[in-house]
């Protein structure tokens, strides 16, 4: 590993409790904004940069998030930067935040995602876009995001005899943690039989299986080591690695939202998958491994794809993420604990925030404030994410 | 692989004509459709060329490294390295195996065009095609559900409509069970644990 510098403080983190209010999405954002602020101990003005995670469904004030928020709070004259990334756009705003600490173009930066979503499936904006695979996929094949979750659970089930109990399992061990975190929006617990009655809704998946759709805000305050150092921080929570990586040629993996992958008739694929190669860059960066990792956070689409991740990001060998389920290593108490948020199975997806939510999360973890959730001494912790169109994320951080 | 691509190869204009749907390709509410006169046509005729007898996907391939690309690329290879390389059209393998699948169990949202009042579920198939190595999407023909697949399955592309609106029929390329090449259940789940 090079001697390149990777990390920065998180000097504060905010984050609303989800649900589905109906509110303007910059309420939100203002709202996780203030918490991780007053959280840094710090004033707004003291902010010297703005990285904002864009949502593209609501319109003009979406795609322009990181102004949207600055104005918000009070225009100060501030940069800003804005990412779109579909579900990974909060890991490039903690990025684009992270270069702007690491280059010394500022000390201090805030990052910030926050959403509102409809009701339902997430569906393309309206409009005739007969050249756009995104719109296509609904039109030409009806394929909803489930779609593809229910593919690759399918998939699992005939690969590494995954079974239906098995997606409901990971269901109620996240509703168990899920239900004592204030900000989850759903704080039920769920039991296997309950998840297993739910309607089907893209076989094998039923709906207590299938993450909704969420409104939602995170935020973070991220500085330089020497900012928190003089603000008397300096054992903050650090990011020490990030990823953002895209998949490598070719992609043998069907991918939302496309119909068709790569094809490798021609050139051979070498290496890591793409899926397999998100964390992989994060844990390089950061010069650690899975196994010295503490907890994770992983993008629990639908509960089968949570078992994928654990594959993914190393934490078993291909094919083992039932038994380590099932023996109880990633539940709360287990040797490495997924999802004590209670993951996206217990928020819901509110997009530009859920990556940002997530280093929210192990920052607490780490901080050893997270109460009846609390991973005894975790001290490392990697979040996980996948953006539609081919966009990783990863986030480690340690303190 | 060039080669390859001269026998793949469909000339594609004459494959371009309208042709009445085959007999039994669709029931229920689309019957109105198939005994309507209104001409026939594919949904998405870059993509698809519907033809009664050989209904295809329209792929191109990059003619130097031998890769597919479906929907066709005509501006530049994506096999990296391979930029200047020639793209020619060809239609994708009729035949593949299936990959996975899954279900549509509610009505998806627009811009899905709803053909039936209550919503009928509909399969989706992925589809892993040897010579392309390659996965492409398709709806399951209509009247086979998601219990009536099995990963390994043989799968045939066939044409059915899609939807029907004031000028025509749009035709959509689905997947359809090779009758006898189901694969048990048990067989497959259990071989990999």
């Amino acid at each position: 590993m090079s001697a390149r510098e990777t990390e920065v403080a998180i000097l504060g983190v905010g984050m609303t409790e989800w649900g589905k209010w109906g509110r303007p999405f910059v309420e939100y954002g203002v709202a996780a904004i203030r918490e991780a602020i007053a959280d840094a101990g710090i004033d707004y003005s003291d902010i010297q940069f703005v990285a904002g995670a864009a949502t593209v469904r609501n319109g003009y004030p979406g795609y322009v998030a990181g102004a949207t928020f600055a104005q918000a709070m009070g225009w100060t004259g501030l940069p800003i930067s804005t990412s779109y990334a579909a579900c990974a756009s909060g890991t490039q705003a903690i990025s684009s935040a992270r270069a702007q600490i690491l280059s010394g173009a500022c000390d201090v930066a805030l990052v910030v995602g926050a959403d509102t979503t409809p009701k339902g499936f997430l569906a393309p904006s309206k409009g005739e876009r007969g050249d756009d695979p995104d719109w296509l996929r609904f039109r030409l094949l009806g394929a909803t995001n489930p779609t593809y979750f229910g593919l690759y659970a399918r998939r699992r089930m005939d690969l590494y005899g995954a079974t239906e109990q098995d997606f409901a399992l990971v269901k109620a061990k996240n509703s168990k943690v899920g239900a004592r975190n204030p900000r989850a929006r759903y704080k039920k617990e769920f039991a296997e039989a309950d998840v297993l009655a739910s309607p089907m809704v893209a076989d094998p998946l039923r709906l207590l299986q299938i993450c909704a759709t969420s409104d939602g805000g995170a935020a973070l305050v991220l500085c330089s080591k020497q900012y928190a150092e003089n603000k008397g921080a300096s054992g903050a929570v650090k990011v020490r690695g990030i990823s953002t990586v895209t998949p490598t040629f070719p992609n043998a993996v069907i991918e939302m939202p496309n119909f068709a992958t790569d094809s490798a008739a021609g050139v051979a694929h070498v290496g890591a998958t793409f899926r397999d190669s998100i964390a992989a860059s994060a844990y390089a960066e950061a010069g650690l491994g899975p196994e010295d990792m503490h907890l994770a956070e992983v993008y629990d689409l639908s509960s089968a794809l949570e078992l994928d991740w654990y594959e993914n990001i190393g934490l078993c060998k291909e094919g083992e993420a039932e038994k380590m389920l099932r023996d109880g290593d990633t539940s709360l108490g287990g040797k490495i604990p997924v999802n004590v948020s209670g993951g996206l199975g217990a928020f819901g997806e509110a997009v530009p925030a859920q990556a940002i939510a997530q280093v929210c999360e192990l920052t607490w973890q780490l901080r050893g404030q997270a109460g009846d959730r609390q991973v005894d001494g975790a001290k490392t912790g990697v979040t996980v994410n996948q953006g539609l169109f081919g966009h990783g994320s990863s986030v480690v951080c340690v303190r | 692989m060039g080669d390859l691509s001269q026998l793949l190869a469909w000339n594609l204009k004459d494959r371009q004509k309208l042709h009445t749907p085959r007999s039994g390709a669709h029931d229920g509410s689309l019957m109105s459709a198939s005994t309507s006169a209104k001409p026939q046509i594919s949904a998405k005729p870059d993509w698809f060329a519907f033809d009664v007898e050989q209904p295809h996907l329209i792929a191109t391939l990059c003619t130097q490294s031998g890769t597919y690309h479906f929907p066709p690329e005509y501006t530049m290879s994506r096999a990296p390295g391979f930029a200047d390389s020639e793209l020619t059209e060809v239609a994708l393998s009729r035949t593949g195996t299936l990959w996975s699948y899954t279900n549509a169990g509610y009505a998806p949202p627009d811009p899905y065009v709803q053909t039936s009042d209550p919503f009928e579920p509909f399969a989706i198939a992925a589809v892993e095609l040897s010579v392309e190595k390659m996965i492409v999407l398709g709806q399951v023909v209509d009247g086979v559900s998601s219990d009536e697949l099995s990963v390994g399955m043989q799968m045939q592309l066939v044409s059915e409509p899609l939807f029907e609106d004031d000028q025509a029929i749009h035709m959509i390329w689905r997947w359809k069970p090779v009758e006898g090449t189901a694969v048990a259940n048990d067989a497959t789940s259990g071989g990999a644990a």
